[in-house]
């Protein structure tokens, strides 16, 4: 243990003394030193313009990513259950997954304008085919041979589903929640760089980045970065805690910022 | 005392398993909703404005136009792959080195793995705006966001094909008395092969993804420009053919590596 | 079959001990993994001394967990010893020794290579040509009775041959100690017994070879050997030493013979006296 953490710190400190480095070179302007890039980061905090823009972004987030949740897992499970129904329907959220969505923003500006309900249904399709894969993927793996003990004892396909396949699906669901928060906070990030909202963490970018005040937007950036990885890490720390029994799920997982 | 065998009633009854041969009969389902799809979006657009809801059909004649009279995809489309291919490019020379040093190194991995792990959970795009004030607006802020959007996706994948290089195979290796560079050369780099593999495929996904958000906010030349024009010009029938050439171009780039994957490793359950 | 001449094998007092981490259970536990946990010693192998002579045929026995696995890996030196030594033909052993061959029980095959090319792997790796590799391994192929599939890749077979492939792999080093971790372990029992009789036909087949074999399957170790070691249970050390008077070849008659079923009740019971004890445990019929 000791030994990671050793190593960890000192790379710290070596990306950071590089940093430091940097800015001594390159100037201010260009690359504002760590000391800089804190300062600005109180003063945004301070002047209240960092916890406004927190607020508008997290609002989409929670609409987007919620009503993403709530309609993905019953969903993903839906398709996972019904064959036909599966069959018909899976490769449209496959081909979603992989589809740069943030090529749809233009469209959803065209049709809704430049305002948060945008942005909301942005995030809502933009989460949505992470949690239907996971949840689908879910309830397609209950072995063969599970199903089969509840069938010896006659039980009917409603308890079988109660029974066998959605205790079965509980870790999916929490990978899903744990995936779709990460591919929901970058869903909100893409969306406030393209669908801009006044006061919103993308105008702020935009805003300062205008006005050569890199230190703010290098603190907005690191910011919004650790909001990210503190999301992830939040969910995987409930999850560990209330589900600890690990299910393999085949996806990779990919949290993308398109 | 003699055995008896009976053959059993239903051997050579010519029975064939009914079911499977009926669903063969039917259209494929996923056939069926697309058509289904299609035919629903025509019913919506009937009565709408072009600029709002275009039909199908004068989606389809639009791509037809820029793809094929006017040229002006492919020539977006070129400009943009330049970005995806140098990008991609760059990232699997830095990627694939550093996940299998990780992999195969605990200090390399407790040193870095911070970082990585971060990249691949951040929201990367919240740098392409940085680039874009470091490195302008021609190709190198696209370069670098198609970087970091495929980088961490590598590092990682090779990371995992490197560390679970099964403890079997290097016993094995050194049972027969194999030196270091030997399993290296025969044990670790013959597993790692496949998931360089996988790596290209998850990472193209995510190289795509990059190359349009750059493409989105640097809106200078090829896709971003095209994108950029549609929208002011309201022509909603085209963005709809751009966007949909964009899924068909994820899907596809992804589907053939999936089958570069396959055909390298048969033995893998893909 | 205990000669004048100096054994072949010799394990003089090993020792080994793991370290694990034992948790506590306290619900923080769930959140910091490293919580209150202590290592603790576990003793796998104390004092084990054994001598195998030049042309034996060695099995080992013992109940789960009394490390016999441990100790065979000591012997080729896949695991360090934490006290006493083994010696290979007089000297003492740190690294794997070439006089040795390690046959593995989840048989270890390259997925990537096929058959000739698995079997080619320790010719390979000792320098030797591909043309003499070829002739060589090819050989052995044909001994281990898998002529024609040579192209073939270890998932297209099953068990049985895939295990053959690793035993060919072995042979074609030519090694003087064979060592086998319970080779037949993941093969149905009907496998089991046929590649029983076919490793006997085998190494009928070479020039003596010295084995030791591991396994938990008593009839297997009185099939094959020429003395037959009972480990205690965990920390593990030699019990006794069975002889297994049967001459070779060894044919499946022996199965049936009555020295053999008193020599398997006999190692039953002296295995059952290491298990845990059990209330009303069952006696084997016979």
């Amino acid at each position: 243990m000791a030994a990671t953490v050793k190593v960890r710190l000192i790379s710290l400190v070596v990306v950071f003394a590089l940093w430091w480095l940097g800015s001594l070179l390159a100037g201010d302007l260009i690359l504002p030193s760590p000391v800089t890039v804190v300062g600005r980061f109180t003063d945004l905090i301070a002047d209240g313009a960092l916890g406004r823009a927190l607020r508008i972004g997290l609002t989409s987030l929670a609409v987007g990513g919620g009503a993403a949740i709530v309609v993905g897992v019953p969903l993903g499970i839906l398709l996972g259950v019904h064959r036909t129904l599966g069959r018909a329907f899976d490769f449209y959220f496959s081909a979603l997954y992989v589809t740069p969505f943030s090529a749809v923003a233009p469209l959803f500006v065209l049709w809704f304008g430049f305002d948060s309900g945008t942005r909301m249904i942005f995030i809502f399709f933009f989460t949505l085919p992470q949690i239907v894969i996971v949840c689908y993927q879910g309830a397609r793996a209950t072995p063969e041979g599970l199903i089969d003990v509840a069938r010896s004892y006659q039980a009917r396909p409603r308890d079988i589903f109660v029974k066998t396949i959605l205790p079965y699906e509980v870790p999916f669901i929490f990978t899903a929640l744990r995936l779709g928060v990460g591919r929901a906070v970058q869903g909100m990030v893409v969306a406030e760089l393209l669908i801009s909202a006044a006061q919103g963490l993308g105008f702020l970018i935009t805003a300062y980045s205008a006005a050569l005040d890199i230190g703010a937007v290098l603190a907005v950036v690191l910011f919004i970065m650790f909001l990210g990885v503190l999301a992830s890490m939040l969910v995987q720390r409930i999850e560990d805690a209330v589900a600890p029994w690990h299910s393999e799920v085949t996806t990779t997982g990919e949290p993308s910022g398109g | 005392m003699a055995i008896e065998v009976r053959p059993t009633a239903s051997a050579g009854s010519g029975e064939k398993p009914r079911g499977r041969r009926r669903s063969r009969r039917l259209v494929p389902p996923q056939a069926i909703s697309v058509a289904g799809l299609v035919a629903l979006w025509w019913l919506a657009s009937v009565g709408q404005p072009s600029h709002i809801l275009p039909s199908p059909g004068a989606v389809a004649g639009k791509l037809w136009e820029i793809a094929f009279v006017t040229g002006e995809l492919w020539a977006a489309l070129q400009i943009s792959l330049v970005s995806l291919l140098l990008g991609g490019g760059l990232a699997l020379v830095v990627g694939v080195p550093l996940g299998v040093l990780m992999g195969a190194q605990r200090t390399i991995e407790r040193s870095l793995d911070l970082y990585v792990i971060g990249l691949y959970v951040a929201p990367v795009s919240a740098l392409t705006p940085l680039f874009i004030f470091w490195l302008g607006i021609d190709l190198a802020p696209r370069v670098a966001t198609v970087f970091v959007f495929a980088v961490p996706q590598i590092i990682i994948t090779c990371f995992r094909g490197a560390r679970s290089t099964p403890l079997t195979h290097i016993q094995v290796a050194r049972a027969f008395r194999a030196t270091r560079r030997d399993i290296f050369t025969k044990v670790i780099v013959p597993h790692e092969i496949p998931y360089v593999v996988t790596a290209l495929r998850l990472g193209l996904g995510q190289a795509i993804k990059g190359m349009v958000l750059a493409e989105l906010l640097i809106s200078t030349t090829g896709l971003g420009l095209l994108l950029s024009t549609y929208s002011q010009l309201f022509d909603t029938a085209a963005l709809i053919a751009v966007v949909l050439v964009l899924m068909l171009l994820g899907v596809l780039a992804t589907a053939i590596v999936a089958r570069l994957e396959k055909a390298i490793t048969p033995w893998r359950p893909l | 079959m205990v000669g004048n001449e100096q054994a072949k094998l010799v394990l003089e007092g090993i020792h080994k001990t793991y370290e694990t981490k034992r948790p506590r259970n306290t619900f923080l536990r769930r959140f910091l993994p490293d919580w209150k946990s202590e290592m603790i010693k576990v003793v796998a192998i104390e004092e084990l001394s054994l001598e195998v002579h030049a042309g034996e045929f060695v099995s080992i026995v013992g109940p789960s967990g009394c490390g016999k696995t441990t100790a065979l890996r000591i012997m080729d030196a896949l695991v360090p010893a934490d006290g006493g030594r083994v010696l290979i033909n007089g000297t003492e052993t740190a690294e794997p020794r070439s006089e040795c061959g390690f046959v593995f029980q989840d048989f270890g095959l390259y997925p990537w290579r096929n058959v000739a090319a698995n079997v080619e792997f320790g010719l390979e790796l000792r320098g030797v040509g591909p043309e003499e590799r070829r002739r060589r391994a090819q050989s052995f192929i044909k001994l281990v009775g898998l002529e024609g599939f040579e192209s073939h890749y270890p998932h297209q077979l099953s068990g049985g041959m895939q295990q053959r492939v690793g035993i060919a792999r072995t042979l074609a080093i030519e090694p003087e100690i064979l060592l086998m971790d319970e080779p037949f372990g993941s093969l149905d029992a009907l496998t089991r017994r046929i590649m029983q009789f076919e490793l006997l036909r085998i190494l009928g087949s070479q020039r003596p070879t010295t084995a030791v074999f591991v396994t938990h399957d008593l009839e297997e170790a009185l099939v094959l050997s020429d003395r037959v070691v009972v480990m205690t249970r965990r920390p593990g050390c030699c019990k006794e030493i069975v002889d297994v008077p049967f001459g070779r070849p060894r044919t499946p008659e022996v199965l049936d013979s009555p020295e053999f079923l008193e020599l398997r009740r006999h190692l039953w019971e002296s295995l059952q006296e290491e298990q845990v004890p059990v209330a009303g445990a069952v006696q084997p019929d016979g």
